[in-house]
């Protein structure tokens, strides 16, 4: 890998589209076939207007923007997220990532997301990754 | 309410050998085209062994973890409220990895319809010769459902 310098306050955009098959792709990659994913009428009994996103995919996209920005997905070290609301098919999720913190071997991103009616999916999540 | 015992219950190490197909078929799921988890030269160029897993990978780990037997409880909704990884290494291709599940913690919180049941549930990834490859906690809204597991 090339090696680049960062600095705190450097940004990033990751943008996802999660089509209406994805958490079936998810959950048959995964083995996370939690019927909220896979059965509108479990998602709508739980208060959604059908499937929803498995979480772990979401955070996966919102890993996949700090490895893009670092560079090598092997480099990631530490993962902190708090999920504020689900993903739903045939969403447009915008990623925002920002480097918090510089050590000689460490980089520090948070990261949020929203959905493209602006309302936040994850808020503050935490990835760390190995640099140098 | 959960059952405080549940707490440090834990199931035993569950073999779980990494493949280069799950690997791949795991990145389309994400929609993740980084040739580091398709293309072994790629990786090798790239200063790893063979091919990379995505981070997330161990999500789709197996362990002998029944979470109503875990729980004590059945279960009638899983909601994923929060998630941790930490990484000792990057998992790669032929990688044998023995995830054992406990019960970090249950304990109630406040929520919009009244109190929540919350589980925490972490797993722990080691390898063969027992070196700890990663940690995964995560934190689950818990809708128990009346009949016993």
């Amino acid at each position: 890998m090339p090696s680049r310098t960062f600095q705190v306050g450097d940004t990033f955009t990751h943008v996802r589209v999660c089509d209406r098959y994805r958490p079936a792709y998810y959950a048959g990659a995964s083995g996370d076939f939690n019927p909220i994913h896979i059965d509108p009428e479990v998602g709508r009994l739980a208060g959604f207007n059908g499937i929803i996103l498995q979480g772990l995919c979401t955070l996966g996209w919102a890993v996949e923007a700090v490895s893009l920005f670092v560079g090598d997905p092997g480099r990631i070290r530490r993962v902190r997220v708090r999920f504020s609301r689900p993903v739903l098919p045939e969403d447009t999720v915008t990623f925002k990532g920002r480097v918090t913190a510089l050590a000689s071997d460490r980089l520090t991103a948070e990261v949020s997301a929203t959905n493209q009616r602006g309302e936040p999916v994850l808020k503050g999540a935490v990835v760390e990754a190995a640099i140098g | 309410m959960l059952d405080k015992n549940a707490i440090g219950r834990a199931s035993p190490p569950t073999l779980n050998e990494v493949e280069k197909g799950s690997i791949r078929r795991f990145a389309e799921a994400i929609g993740d085209y980084n040739p580091i988890y398709y293309d072994e030269e790629y990786a090798r160029a790239s200063g790893y062994p063979t091919i990379v897993a995505p981070p997330t990978f161990p999500a789709s780990f197996h362990s002998a973890a029944d979470l109503r037997e875990l729980l004590g409880v059945g279960i009638k909704s899983l909601l994923h409220a929060e998630q941790g990884f930490d990484y000792e290494r990057p998992i790669f291709a032929g990688d044998r990895i023995f995830v054992s599940t406990r019960v970090a913690d249950v304990f109630e919180r406040p929520g919009i319809a009244g109190k929540m049941d919350i589980a925490v549930i972490e797993d722990e990834g080691r390898d063969e010769e027992g070196n700890l490859v990663f940690r995964a906690r995560r934190t689950l809204v818990v809708r128990a459902s009346k009949e016993t597991p």
